[in-house]
């Protein structure tokens, strides 16, 4: 035992540079080898659908679409569909042979990558990898100093944008809000589109208000991206699209956008937003397979306008709070919506997203915690690809709330964690540890060479969430949960930048009439 | 990294004071235990090489530690190199008959067995340079008082984690002050359940609330207890 012993003793340890160099390394961000969790872990622990479910949920999309279909697409939707072998009925309703579906879906892309304008951002949507972003689009900000809802404007949502780009957990930024004070609708575009690109660098998600405005929209996009192939080489933004309008009827001015993005190189989200119990049906199972044939009809429409054309298959069933009608995005029903939907993304093999982290409660309390943590734990372990609305939205989506995204960046670090799982190696089982505390050694673990190489590895501290003892807690003033958050809001909002060059914000800025500063 | 250059005997006193501040800080059990033997061979009173080297690096981690810079895997490691510099100094301090830090005796009371808050208070002890000897768990007033009158330290520490426990701490120190000795030691009491109120209560000198506030409180009555000695 002794050999062993001698054979194992750790080299002569390096300077690391003392109290200096310690002291700067934490308080930077953790070095990303070091991290406990990282963007794209794999899920899919969580599956709340067995194998029959899925296949009887899959049959029943198929009827749907070859019964039903959906009706009002626009004459370039009726087109190009009827021309992939959709068949237009009398009544007016497009219907899809499950032939069809079939073969759209083997030409369909998977394994995209939705491109950051800085490619560390990148995320590859394969298997059952996670993100976790924002999305919206709530009308109001959720004031917490003012403890009132106001109208949310296009300086909030830069500034949303701009925190963003400094939270790890937080991969990707789809607008979240929307600019009230822009007043005309083709400036509100613009200014959305570019409120999110000039505070983050991490992939974007934003929509267009009429098909109309989506040329002026990629010509500064191509400004941003510097030039039309630098963007078709590595496209940042996604279109957020709902093509639908459930229950099984396409968004006219919408499938326009949808036709007029994929043909300039944009990963288009397939939005269905159906509400379960109102505009998509009362049983979970049949709000996803409405959701599931909605989608399908969208990858047969994306695939006829450019086959392998880049899309997410978005299923955003919703849930309506049958008291009132009211929408609903905390409760457990959504959460397992959401990860029936996952599990259906992985069924078809494509790239998936849906809602998870949606608050009901007006303000970051103890409500929102428990809707935001369930609902994003349960969306992350069911592998979902893309994670919407998963920090800051509230009151159902009609409030976001700085504060509350930065609260949501804590969550998210432990549902990440929990996304990891438990490492099994031959390392983290191996009683030699034990052997050195027990027998002879300490009696604990806190000095072991294993706890001190963990202790960043295999743990993730909350930044704002609190763990002091009681009596720590009444020394420090009995700090608020809040309190602490609006700090690091401001903290952040204090130091991040624009992210887009001076001299192209300054051309932007001659071309457009940018409402933010 | 270009530290690793660093050659601790080619460095003039106080460069090398800095660097052991900071190799401490790094849990650097070798290069202390080399940085000692220097300072020793420069002719360095060993109180001192103890004091401005030592103790002065480990208030450094104790001070980043409090303030949640340093983890505690990380302060452990600094208390060993510190302990292995210790185990250097300790027949040196005897020859020349140099100021103790002080010694402690600590150990968790009676029907108590959590150890682990008890056991950061003894090596922070040792880490600051006091000399401790650790009762471990589940203490009688007889193990207390036994140890009080062999080992003669200055302070004793008892922790409870129990509130059903905790009364103990007064039955322990009731029974020294029948025994006329309570006024021989300080006695520093700890634990989750306990706060400063409790602590007078019983009549124990300090409640202390952490580990590293364990070591500052045992630093102040100490000196004060000089102090009066001294005066």
């Amino acid at each position: 035992m002794s050999d062993i012993g001698e054979v194992c003793e750790p080299a002569r340890a390096r300077r690391s540079g003392g109290r200096a160099s310690r002291v700067a390394e934490r308080s930077a961000p953790l070095a990303e080898n070091l991290r406990p969790v990282r963007p794209g872990l794999p899920g899919g622990q969580y599956r709340p659908l067995t194998e029959a479910g899925m296949a009887r949920i899959h049959a029943s999309a198929l009827d749907a679409l070859e019964q039903i279909g959906l009706s009002q697409a626009p004459p370039s939707g009726v087109e190009l569909l009827t021309g992939a072998g959709a068949i237009l009925g009398d009544d007016g309703r497009i219907r899809f042979p499950r032939a069809l579906v079939e073969d759209m879906l083997a030409v369909a892309a998977r394994d995209i990558t939705l491109h950051g304008r800085d490619p560390k951002h990148d995320l590859h949507l394969t298997g059952t990898n996670v993100h976790f972003g924002t999305a919206g689009a709530a009308v109001h900000i959720v004031d917490l100093e003012r403890n009132e809802y106001r109208e949310s404007t296009a300086q909030d949502l830069y500034d949303a944008a701009r925190i963003t780009h400094h939270l790890d957990n937080v991969h990707f930024f789809q607008r979240a809000m929307v600019c009230r004070d822009v007043t005309d609708n083709y400036d509100m575009d613009v200014n959305t589109l570019y409120a999110c690109l000039a505070g983050t660098t991490k992939h974007v998600g934003t929509s267009f208000s009429d098909p109309s405005h989506v040329e002026g929209c990629f010509e500064l996009l191509h400004m941003v991206a510097g030039g039309e192939l630098a963007w078709r080489a590595r496209p940042f933004v996604s279109n957020s699209n709902c093509f639908v309008v459930p229950p099984m009827k396409f968004a006219e001015e919408s499938c326009i956008t949808m036709e007029k993005c994929i043909r300039k190189g944009m990963p288009m989200l397939l939005l269905s937003a159906g509400q379960a119990g109102a505009t998509a049906p009362a049983p979970i199972a049949l709000a996803i397979v409405q959701a599931v044939a909605e989608c399908l009809a969208g990858v047969v429409y994306v695939n006829a306008i450019r086959p392998g054309a880049p899309a997410i298959f978005g299923t955003w069933p919703f849930v309506s709070d049958l008291r009132t009608g009211a929408m609903s995005g905390g409760s457990a029903e959504q959460a397992l919506l959401t990860a029936g939907c996952a599990q259906m993304h992985h069924f078809y093999n494509l790239p998936g997203g849906a809602a998870s982290g949606i608050s009901d409660s007006k303000l970051p309390d103890m409500q929102a915690g428990w809707e935001q943590g369930i609902t994003n734990v349960l969306a992350g372990l069911s592998g979902l690809n893309m994670c919407y609305e998963a920090v800051g939205m509230h009151a159902s989506l009609l409030g976001f709330c700085l504060e509350s995204l930065v609260l949501g960046d804590d969550i998210l670090g432990q549902v990440l964690r929990c996304v990891r799982g438990i490492d099994v190696t031959e390392d983290s089982t191996s009683i030699e540890a034990m052997k050195q505390v027990c027998l002879g050694g300490p009696g604990h673990y806190l000095g072991s060479d294993q706890t001190l190489a963990l202790m960043q590895t295999e743990y993730i501290y909350p930044v704002v969430g609190n763990r002091m003892s009681p009596k720590e807690w009444a020394e420090a003033g009995k700090p608020l949960l809040l309190d602490r958050a609006i700090a690091r809001k401001n903290s952040i909002l204090a130091k991040a930048g624009s992210q887009i060059d001076p001299d192209i914000d300054a051309a932007i800025r001659a071309a457009y009439n940018i409402h933010f500063k | 990294m270009a530290d690793d250059e660093i050659i601790l005997s080619e460095l003039p006193d106080d460069e090398l004071v800095l660097q052991m501040h900071d190799d401490l800080y790094d849990g650097l059990k070798e290069e202390i235990e080399d940085a000692v033997n220097i300072l020793i061979a420069r002719g360095w009173a060993p109180y001192d090489v103890l004091t401005k080297a030592l103790v002065a690096g480990m208030t450094i981690v104790g001070a980043d530690f409090r303030d949640g810079i340093l983890f505690v895997p990380e302060v452990l490691l600094a208390a060993n190199a510190m302990k292995a510099g210790m185990s250097i100094l300790k027949p040196l301090l005897v020859e020349t008959g140099a100021p103790r830090m002080g010694k402690m005796v600590i150990g968790t009371v009676k029907g108590d067995i959590h150890d682990i808050g008890k056991n950061l208070v003894a090596m922070m002890m040792e880490g600051a340079g006091f000399e401790v000897l650790d009762l471990g768990i589940n203490n009688s007033v007889d193990k207390y008082l036994d140890a009080l009158e062999r080992e003669q330290p200055d302070i004793l520490g008892m922790s409870a984690l129990l509130t059903t426990t905790m009364p103990y701490m007064k039955v322990v120190i009731d029974t020294m002050k029948e025994k006329g000795l309570r006024e021989d030691y300080i006695v520093l009491v700890g634990g989750a359940p306990l706060n400063e109120e409790f602590g007078r209560a019983i009549g124990a000198d300090a409640y202390c609330r952490d580990a590293a506030v364990a070591v500052e409180t045992a630093k102040q009555f100490v000196a004060r207890k000089h102090n009066q000695l001294a005066g």
